[in-house]
């Protein structure tokens, strides 16, 4: 569960190549949290797949925020300015018109 | 000759006195003074050595008639009097007449008797025009003065009457200018526009609005809940909350100044164990990721998801209230409490302020227009949320959500809300 995934590991013993990736946590909506490490300069797109992949929903059913702004799956934690730790949030979409009659 | 006129002349006076008396004041002392020098004239007459009785009777008579006007204030009595007088002084000489030459004496006795009732009645009528013109004079100046305080009285109606229609003026242009605005029909090519987005040919993942600021996308598919009896979706109410913030950042002199949380807030705030987690969304609303502070709002509008309904939630910094509306009519005790405790935590966080939310009042809005099916409370809780940035009432309903529907439409497309 706390496995990081979608992401080799690379030079883990080197202090300055930790400098290169980052840890970030998503979380879902049932408070599970999955940890992935990926490169500052990856898009995010690799890690919203690789989110999705493990928790077999598609894609199109969840919406990522940082800091509750939505991510564009483009961007990269450089751009963000994320730091080591920060959490993204998985929430599914939503939708509504009333009650069940 | 003497004689007859001396006789003559007195009654005169006694008979104009009594009246004038009772209508003057001033013109009555100096005719008493008159009165008074009438005694020293009285003794110089020649007849008195032939008939010594007759100026003593005299005499009496004019005293007795000085004394009866301050008892009595008759001028019936005092001319009553003046004739006796005159009879007693005729008589005493026609006694004399006699003597002398009968003849003459009975002729000049009557030709006076037949003058004096005359002359009273002349004296006796005349004051009565003065008594009347006295009474007319204050009865016009009353209807004159009655007739000023009608005038004054139609001048304040006028008054009161324009100052209505002010009212009225004021009253009415402002709210039907603010309403035009929100009605606005479309034109016949921003129906067509619209027509083609929710049913034209094309695929369905074809992004048709991309809001860059906040990434949200807009596919064609994801515009379809905006037909007319489809379920609106995230990514249409938050775009939509997107272009209002930017609508009032615009304008801010138009527009209350308002923080749109999006539709994950609420969710992400009441999540956890206990059922609140500040922690998980207190890096949302930061100085330098917002721009400024929530305590710096007017009113913060947080959306509620609840499984398949949308209700809003309105935390009113302004007037101190927590505001739940919900399209149904339902009502929840438990958000208010969740954001009472939320804003103040956020507060002291951000602006190191406290504030007391117990103080603060609780409206679970019942006055609100209604949805009437079971598909429409997406658009309903993005109206309240419109004319609650405006500071206007909820005046709208279940009937203008249909035009509201495509006025959104156009305005994702445009990436501008009016």
């Amino acid at each position: 569960m706390s496995s990081p995934a979608g992401e080799d590991e690379k030079k883990p013993a080197g202090g300055e190549g930790g400098g290169a990736h980052i840890n970030l946590k998503v979380k879902g909506q049932d408070g599970n949290e999955v940890f992935f490490r990926i490169k500052r300069s990856t898009q995010l797109k690799k890690l919203m797949n690789a989110y999705c992949d493990r928790q077999s929903v598609d894609i199109k059913s969840i919406a990522f925020l940082f800091d509750g702004r939505r991510l564009n799956a483009e961007q990269t934690p450089d751009q963000l300015e994320m730091e080591d730790g920060d959490e993204i949030d998985a929430m599914l979409h939503q939708t509504g018109g009333s009650l069940p009659a | 000759m003497t004689a007859l006129a001396s006789p003559f002349l007195l009654p005169h006076r006694r008979r104009k006195r009594p009246l004038d008396d009772s209508h003057f004041h001033g013109p009555q002392r100096h005719r008493r003074r008159r009165l008074c020098l009438c005694p020293a004239a009285f003794p110089s007459p020649p007849i008195p050595p032939e008939a010594a009785s007759s100026p003593a009777f005299d005499m009496g008579g004019f005293l007795s008639f000085l004394r009866g006007k301050p008892r009595h204030d008759d001028a019936g009595l005092g001319v009553y009097r003046g004739w006796v007088d005159v009879r007693s002084r005729d008589l005493s000489v026609a006694t004399a007449m006699e003597d002398d030459d009968a003849g003459f004496g009975p002729r000049l006795v009557v030709r006076r008797r037949v003058g004096d009732p005359r002359k009273a009645a002349l004296e006796a009528a005349a004051p009565r025009p003065r008594v009347k013109r006295e009474p007319y004079y204050k009865e016009a100046l009353e209807r004159m003065r009655s007739h000023d305080k009608r005038l004054g009285e139609l001048a304040s109606l006028v008054n009161l009457e324009e100052e209505k229609l002010a009212e009225l003026r004021k009253a009415a242009e402002p709210p039907k200018e603010d309403l035009s605005e929100l009605f606005t029909p479309l034109t016949a090519e921003e129906e067509n526009e619209v027509h083609n987005c929710l049913f034209g040919r094309g695929s369905s993942t074809e992004i048709l609005a991309l809001h860059e600021p906040s990434n949200i996308e807009v596919s064609r598919e994801k515009f379809r809940c905006l037909r007319l009896t489809a379920w609106l979706n995230d990514e249409v109410i938050n775009l939509y909350l997107e272009l209002l913030k930017e609508r009032e950042a615009r304008e801010p002199k138009r527009f209350l100044k308002c923080h749109f949380f999006n539709t994950f807030f609420y969710k992400k705030l009441a999540c956890g164990k206990n059922g609140y987690d500040y922690k998980s969304v207190k890096r949302w609303t930061t100085r330098r990721r917002l721009g400024y502070e929530l305590i710096e709002c007017d009113k913060i509008f947080v959306p509620v998801h609840k499984d398949v309904h949308w209700c809003l939630a309105v935390i009113n910094m302004k007037e101190r209230t927590f505001q739940y509306l919900d399209s149904l009519g339902c009502v929840d005790h438990h958000v208010p409490r969740v954001l009472a405790r939320y804003i103040a935590e956020e507060v002291k966080d951000k602006s190191n302020k406290e504030i007391d939310t117990n103080t603060w009042h609780e409206e679970l809005v019942d006055d609100i227009p209604l949805q009437q099916n079971g598909w429409d409370c997406g658009m309903f809780m993005l109206k309240y949320i419109d004319f609650h940035s405006r500071g206007l009432s909820m005046s709208f309903s279940q009937e203008n959500m249909e035009y509201f529907r495509k006025r959104t439409v156009m305005e994702i497309l445009r990436l501008r809300a009016d």
